[in-house]
């Protein structure tokens, strides 16, 4: 049954899996949206179209294979083979992360100053200055998350919080998105150094806005955040 | 030619060609950390230190299979290294030492940067309604895409506006950057504010269903009021407006 010479035999099983487990992550809402190839006949047919077109330009053939193609912990990383709307077949990457698509951030302000922290970001190998935001765990509701990460994060006193919807920071891979609140806090501990923390920075709104105009503040969520709060008219 | 858009980046094999897949992943990054040593840097302070020293990433592999046992996790992948390279996506795993002095593994996605631009008609911000496949929906958004050039990608930004709602740009302003994910990717936004003349037919391969104009009210609206959720185009109309361009 199975071809040895399948470019796609190694990776394709778990990806096969991945689509049972998940199916609301595989599902085709829109004709004319990306149409994701599941049916076996169709998607082993596409993959040897695209593999013959890599294989013409000299690239590897598994290139053009469905697959989980990078698993840890927290995340896959899929390989689907779609079909655009004008017809042509190709592959999109995909990250799925496994405790669920939601994680929160918050802008706390405390009196008329905002609460920015200073952390140490991995992806960027640098310091960038931010909201609070965590993870989400699947099951958990996101404001009781928002008063944790307040807490972990920051030590925080929490007055009220506000929900303000939602963002989504990289919707071309990823279903991820961050519940937004705003909190008014009494006041703050100390930072959680064990996180990559350094300090709390406070700024009032203005100096916020001149910060995020000249480069400084540049995390998309924080901004995002922001930009919902100012719009509301809650600052 | 992908959705993911393409970096002109090929693969990277090693010097040679060992044996095992571990190390196959640590060859190609050796070679990674001398082709793109930016990618690595250790500035100062209490930051996840990246240690590249043989023994300091045999001793992060040993703490993470430790940690991993605690919690019940798998140990059967604790590869350091280069995990997944295509043209589009390059995933890989470090050897760090955290901030309390504990060593162990991190990983992260190191994507080709993006171009945003906020395209304005007359008084009118002109957002396109597409399928995204990350969420598996449509969201009204700027048009964006993969940069191909070096910066400044003011060409990247003006094909975008051509393919993406047939537009050319009279006037090209550059509102900075932004960072999507700081956390475990590091891709570059890089955002623009656009004057354009005209408005043309989208690509049908982009999946773009439709283009709106927005006037500027009806757009604060519609992200107060949540409508508007893509992040980044949420930071160009702030900075837009911070510069007093909206």
């Amino acid at each position: 049954m199975a071809d040895p010479d399948d470019p796609c035999l190694e990776v394709s099983a778990s990806y096969r899996r991945l689509a049972a487990e998940l199916p609301d992550y595989f599902s085709n809402p829109d004709p004319e949206g990306l149409v994701i190839l599941t049916g076996e006949e169709e998607l082993r047919s596409a993959e040897a179209e695209i593999a013959g077109r890599l294989a013409a330009s000299g690239l590897p053939r598994d290139w053009g294979c469905a697959g989980i193609f990078y698993e840890d912990a927290w995340i896959y990383c899929l390989r689907d083979v779609v079909r655009f709307p004008d017809g042509k077949l190709g592959t999109h990457h995909r990250i799925i992360h496994k405790d669920g698509p939601e994680s929160v951030a918050i802008l706390p302000r405390c009196q008329d100053r905002l609460v920015l922290l200073r952390h140490f970001r991995h992806g960027l190998r640098d310091w960038a200055l931010e909201f609070p935001r965590g993870g989400g765990e699947r099951g958990r509701s996101a404001e009781k998350l928002a008063r944790e990460e307040l807490r972990e994060e920051l030590g925080a006193e929490i007055i009220s919080l506000r929900p303000l919807g939602l963002v989504y920071p990289q919707n071309n891979l990823m279903r991820t998105h961050l519940r937004l609140f705003f909190a008014e806090i009494s006041g703050f501990g100390s930072v959680n150094k064990a996180e990559g923390i350094a300090e709390v920075r406070t700024v009032t709104v203005a100096e916020l806005e001149r910060l995020i105009d000249s480069d400084v503040v540049t995390d998309s969520t924080s901004v995002a955040l922001f930009t919902r709060a100012r719009l509301r008219g809650l600052l | 030619m992908s959705g993911n858009g393409a970096a002109g980046r090929g693969p990277r094999p090693g010097a040679h060609k060992p044996k095992s897949g571990a190390d196959r992943a640590l060859a190609a990054y050796r070679s990674l950390t001398a082709e793109r040593g930016e990618l690595f840097s250790n500035p100062p302070g209490r930051i996840f230190e990246i240690l590249t020293a043989g023994k300091d990433i045999r001793r992060a592999q040993q703490a993470a299979r430790k940690a991993r046992r605690q919690h019940g996790l798998s140990t059967t992948d604790l590869r350091v290294g280069v995990l997944l390279d295509d043209p589009y996506l390059l995933v890989m795993r470090d050897a760090v030492r955290f901030p309390d002095g504990q060593v162990g593994l991190y990983n992260r996605i190191v994507a080709p940067p993006n171009v945003v631009v906020l395209p304005v008609l007359g008084d009118r911000v002109a957002l396109i309604y597409r399928f995204r496949h990350g969420t598996r929906s449509f969201h009204y958004e700027a048009p964006r895409g993969v940069a191909s050039g070096p910066h400044p990608y003011e060409d990247d930004a003006r094909r975008e506006l051509a393919e993406e709602i047939g537009a050319e740009a009279a006037e090209l302003v550059d509102l900075g950057e932004l960072h999507p994910y700081s956390g475990i990717c590091n891709e570059i936004m890089r955002l623009y504010f656009a004057r354009i003349n005209r408005i043309g037919e989208p690509e049908l391969h982009e999946s773009i269903a439709r283009i709106t104009l927005f006037s500027a009210r009806k757009l604060e609206q519609a992200i107060a009021g949540g409508a508007i959720t893509d992040a980044p185009t949420l930071a160009a109309t702030l900075r837009a407006r911070l510069r007093g361009l909206l």
